[in-house]
């Protein structure tokens, strides 16, 4: 069996075309996931907080995919678009890691593959790994801005910070792309709930980062905003402790 | 603009009349490349696999990593799904009723697979009756950043969901099909290889006024 | 043209989703506006009416002569595009206003092109001199049904809705069906587009059961009020 490549391969940028899938699937898949664990669940509370869990999952592994490419050095980055360019110019594909002995590989593929066969490993190129941000606006400017357009192409509504309350936090989206078939003025916690993917995408990234939180989802429609979800974050005591201690110059 | 709307007009009648395959084969890779370009929402292909991902891992979780119920569920799972992607399939294209297995194959592949995840896999292995044949995906979205533990390559169908979306949405249309993986690259195999059988069509559920 | 009513019958004959757009529940706002339909159908009358539609919609293709269906296997059941009904016109619509996709559907409209109609001998159209009723059938069984008040003289191309690229799509098809019948179809056909994202990836919903989502019901009725 050859040697995996899979690190490699899915971690290199793809050039200048994004894949791309149909927002139809991943909103019937995601409503058949709802389905699924809301008949599992004997409370709503339960339900949430196995929606929760699932996003939580989801939110560790894009906190290491946008950590990793991060610190890809720029040099290679740039290098590996233009391998991309040139396949997406000439509408070929790159085949998964284990398809490299079959005999579909494009020429333009196995580029690509020799590219990463001549690096061995793209980890022995990293010098360093990406600092983590240490301040809590830091790393949710990151989640407002390259998570959530990296999920969604655009950067979130808006970011809050309550009045009056050092832990609170609100990220905002207008239009949630994963519930926005999902009817909110019908049964608005039934709704709510259903927002509780991204409230552990949004955990999960923070609480492996070392900012443990509790995020809830809240419907606040507007007129033009039918589906507007409220994202609250609220950190543990010991994440604003810890801040004042490290950075307020008393 | 009249003048295109004219043409395809006339091209969308000529490929429901049209005996030759290879015309038919032309008109549906042109109007799925359309449809996906020009009239579908889409998303970051990563996230949708990402999705798919953890829900593969809580459902190892939850059943203990029993394999064979793994590739159960998420049969079911897409079975589900298939029932209701038919009518965002049909909504989109209003294409007519496929008279026979080999124009069902060539809109599942240049069409279905095309608008919903954007890719076009190969139709193969046909039997003489014409009424089972392969789809080989040549690529597979949901398998990007995939590798399956040893015990799993032996058992479980990664991407299983894809045959039961492929068995609901073929029944709702009254085609009781079996569909089913033969090999996928991630078990060690060289090629992706999902099988469908058409059984019989549901004729007393064709709806009336069709005919 | 003017639509009073807008029902889904699902593949069994049963009533899933039923809503009347002249009542006076809908505008409050003008209670001088009475209910056009003179008689207000109550939630029984109007499942019987589905079930009777689904009935009568069989029977008719039932009764099509041997003889004819044999002689008219030539006949084309393509139904032309008309641009931009029930959704903004781009041409006379301010660009801020202009909605920039439908759910999933992108672009300006929801389709752009000529389609196939299922429904080839089923009921497709049911008049009297006061309304009009048009039948669309999908592919799975389901029945999308438009009740209009404008009664339009079949085979000519003088409906309201005279933009001039419609008239087009008239010459081009020629007589064979009227222009309400071929609006009423391109209407319903987008009800079917607003229908397969939200009932459809409506984790609430349960197949063949009645619809209640009020985000439906909003794109039903933006459908509506962009008829006019």
């Amino acid at each position: 069996m050859p040697a995996s490549r899979i690190y490699d391969h899915s971690l290199l940028p793809h050039g200048k075309t994004q894949q791309e899938v149909s927002l139809s699937v991943m909103t019937l898949l995601y409503q058949e996931m709802i389905q699924r664990l809301y008949k599992q669940s004997d409370s709503i509370e339960h339900f949430q907080s196995k929606l929760n869990d699932v996003g939580y999952r989801l939110g560790v592994n894009v906190l290491e995919l946008l950590n990793y490419r991060a610190s890809v050095p720029v040099s290679i980055i740039s290098k590996a678009k233009d391998l991309g360019n040139t396949m997406s110019n000439s509408n070929t594909v790159i085949t998964n890691n284990s398809t490299s002995n079959a005999p579909t590989t494009s020429s333009n593929a196995s580029t690509l593959s020799n590219f990463i066969d001549e690096f061995n490993s793209l980890g022995k190129d990293i010098p360093r790994m990406k600092r983590r941000d240490l301040q809590i606006i830091d790393i949710l400017q990151f989640i407002h801005g390259t998570v959530w357009s990296y999920l969604f192409g655009h950067v979130s509504s808006d970011l809050v910070k309550a009045q009056g309350n050092e832990t609170e936090y609100r990220i905002i989206d207008n239009e949630p792309q994963w519930t926005q078939f999902i009817s909110g003025a019908r049964n608005q916690l039934h709704y709510e709930s259903c927002n509780y993917m991204l409230c552990g995408v949004i955990q999960g990234f923070l609480k492996e980062s070392g900012f443990p939180c509790d995020v809830s989802a809240h419907w606040q429609p507007s007129d033009e905003q039918p589906q507007r979800i409220v994202f609250l974050i609220q950190f543990h005591q010991q994440v604003v402790a810890r801040e004042q201690l490290r950075y307020s110059r008393a | 603009m009249s003048k295109s709307r004219s043409s395809s007009l006339s091209a969308h009648a000529a490929a429901l009349s049209s005996k030759s395959t290879a015309n038919q084969s032309k008109f549906f890779k042109t109007l799925g490349e359309d449809i996906w370009k020009n009239k579908i929402e889409k998303i970051n292909a990563e996230l949708f696999v990402m999705t798919y991902g953890v829900i593969v891992q809580q459902l190892c979780q939850d059943l203990n990593n029993d394999y064979i119920k793994i590739n159960e569920n998420l049969f079911s799972m897409g079975y589900n799904i298939g029932v209701r992607l038919i009518e965002d399939f049909l909504a989109r294209t209003a294409l007519p009723r496929c008279p026979n297995m080999t124009m069902t194959s060539e809109v599942i592949s240049k069409v279905a697979f095309k608008i919903f995840l954007n890719i076009t896999p190969q139709i193969e292995n046909w039997n003489t009756n014409r009424d089972s044949f392969s789809i080989i995906l040549t690529e597979n979205p949901l398998t990007e950043f995939v590798e399956l533990p040893q015990d799993a390559m032996k058992q479980l169908w990664y991407s299983n969901i894809i045959c039961g979306v492929l068995k609901g949405a073929l029944e709702m249309v009254q085609l009781d099909c079996d569909v089913n993986f033969m090999t996928d690259v991630l078990r060690g195999d060289l090629t992706t290889e999902i099988k469908i059988k058409l059984n019989k069509i549901l004729k007393d559920e064709i709806p009336l006024g069709e005919d | 043209m003017g639509i009073e009513a807008i029902l889904i019958i699902n593949k069994s004959g049963g009533l899933i989703y039923h809503r009347s757009f002249t009542s006076p529940q809908v505008d409050p706002s003008n209670p001088t506006i009475t209910s056009t339909t003179k008689h207000t159908l109550n939630s029984n009358d109007l499942l019987i009416l589905a079930s009777t539609l689904h009935s009568v919609f069989a029977i008719s293709s039932q009764i099509t002569p041997k003889a004819l269906q044999l002689s008219q296997s030539n006949i084309n059941y393509t139904i032309p595009y008309h641009p931009y009904v029930g959704v903004a016109n781009p041409q006379t619509t301010p660009k801020n206003n202009m909605p920039t996709k439908y759910g999933s559907f992108k672009g300006d409209d929801y389709f752009k092109e000529p389609f196939h109609n299922w429904n080839k001998s089923g009921l497709k159209q049911l008049s009297t001199d006061q309304f009009t009723m048009y039948i669309y059938q999908t592919m799975t069984g389901l029945k999308f049904v438009a009740i209009s008040s404008s009664v339009l003289p079949s085979g000519t191309g003088s409906g309201e809705n005279n933009n001039n690229a419609g008239a087009n799509t008239v010459n081009i098809n020629g007589s064979q069906y009227n222009m309400g019948s071929q609006i009423a179809d391109n209407l319903l056909r987008k009800v079917y587009c607003v229908y397969s994202d939200y009932v459809m990836k409506d984790p609430f919903y349960s197949l063949e059961m009645p619809i209640k989502s009020d985000l439906f019901d909003d794109r039903v009725k933006s459908l509506i009020d962009h008829l006019l």
